[in-house]
């Protein structure tokens, strides 16, 4: 049996010229339609709600939440929480006890806009009748946490 | 043979990295991820309540206040009265925001007390106490005056069957009621100024008989 170099040159020519097409197809891939590529983890779209005041027991707040989108794309908000992080005052625990924050009221999937700002919907936040004393003038922060993903065309 | 053999290769690699690339570029591609911001949330603080009228009504004193609310124009829960003794300070009446008088009806006969008032809002809320009202003493019930005169009754002062024991842990017990200055024991429905010190003709003196205490020197206090 004797060594083909004319044959195995041809096979190598095809395997290269297959890898190389398949790294091309694969790439092209992962920048979509040919549009401005954001990697994920360069830059978040943003997520706040406005400020409530005068929280005292019983008393009922509601915060506007407002997504904006960075992203040169449409992006689909599809989940929305909020919860108490901390409080000024070191007696005064955000805990169920002195503050409480209601489900997300608000259409989802919320789709927002490449650059653009949209309203998503409102929380509850209600101080029970078990606030501490201590609370009285704390500030309390709150988290919201949002997840997102990107609108196919 | 090997020609096919080198396409076969040649097909899988490609679909395997089409496979691999379109995979995890698809993800990459329509996961924009979570994200987290914050909002503010800030507690209201209770008002001072306004100076109380201390009065005596059917010879027991009566305690009226005004109305306060919270910074927003809401209005708070309700309102605490306390009574003080000297340095005692004692929690007499509890109420709703509605209800803008108290009945201090077991105030000690011939103390001279003050009263000051909170606001109150849920189940822990106390707002700052009020200014102190004028003094006002009890006046000795028909036939209780002989009875005190020399022989002062320390049981006879505490009288917390109704009263709310507050946080500071102090009784008003160690008072002792004194004779008033009326030995026929009419209840003379007067309140008394700060410097209208009851004269305890007769009295002894001593065995414990507590004096006049018109210090309330509480307000400003929480309980």
């Amino acid at each position: 049996m004797m060594f083909d170099f004319h044959r195995a040159l041809t096979v190598k020519r095809w395997v290269a010229c297959g890898t190389a097409v398949a790294c091309v197809w694969a790439t092209a891939g992962s920048y979509g339609s040919g549009t401005e590529f954001t990697p994920v983890g360069t830059y978040a779209f943003t997520v706040d709600g406005s400020p409530m005041r005068n929280l005292h027991p019983g008393a009922v707040a509601r915060t506007r939440v407002t997504v904006a989108n960075p992203f040169p794309f449409p992006i689909s908000v599809r989940s929305i929480e909020a919860r108490p992080a901390s409080a000024s005052a070191r007696r005064c625990k955000p805990v169920a006890t002195n503050l409480r924050v209601g489900p997300h009221r608000g259409w989802l999937p919320l789709t927002v806009p490449a650059h653009g700002r949209r309203s998503a919907g409102e929380f509850e936040i209600m101080m029970p009748n078990t606030a501490a004393d201590t609370c009285q003038s704390v500030t309390f922060r709150l988290t919201i946490t949002a997840t997102a993903t990107r609108v196919k065309r | 043979m090997k020609r096919r053999t080198a396409a076969l290769i040649v097909a899988s690699g490609a679909l395997g990295a089409i496979a691999v690339g379109g995979g995890l570029s698809a993800w990459a591609d329509w996961s924009v991820g979570t994200t987290s911001g914050q909002m503010i949330a800030t507690g209201d603080t209770l008002p001072v309540a306004t100076k109380p009228v201390a009065k005596l009504a059917g010879g027991v004193p009566r305690v009226s206040w005004e109305a306060v609310g919270f910074g927003s124009g809401q209005a708070v829960g309700g309102y605490v009265v306390f009574r003080h003794d000297g340095d005692d300070r004692l929690a007499v009446c509890r109420g709703p925001a509605t209800k803008l008088t108290c009945i201090d009806d077991k105030a000690v006969v011939g103390r001279a007390v003050t009263y000051t008032v909170a606001a109150t809002a849920g189940d822990h809320w106390t707002g700052p106490a009020s200014p102190i009202s004028d003094l006002v003493i009890r006046p000795a019930v028909p036939g209780a005056a002989g009875l005190a005169v020399g022989s002062p009754t320390p049981s006879a002062s505490t009288g917390t069957g109704q009263v709310e024991e507050t946080g500071t842990g102090r009784t008003e017990s160690g008072g002792a009621v004194e004779p008033t200055a009326s030995p026929s024991g009419t209840a003379t429905e007067a309140t008394a100024s700060p410097s209208a010190e009851p004269s305890p003709s007769g009295k002894a003196g001593s065995d414990g008989a507590k004096p006049h205490a018109p210090n309330p020197g509480q307000g400003g206090t929480k309980p």
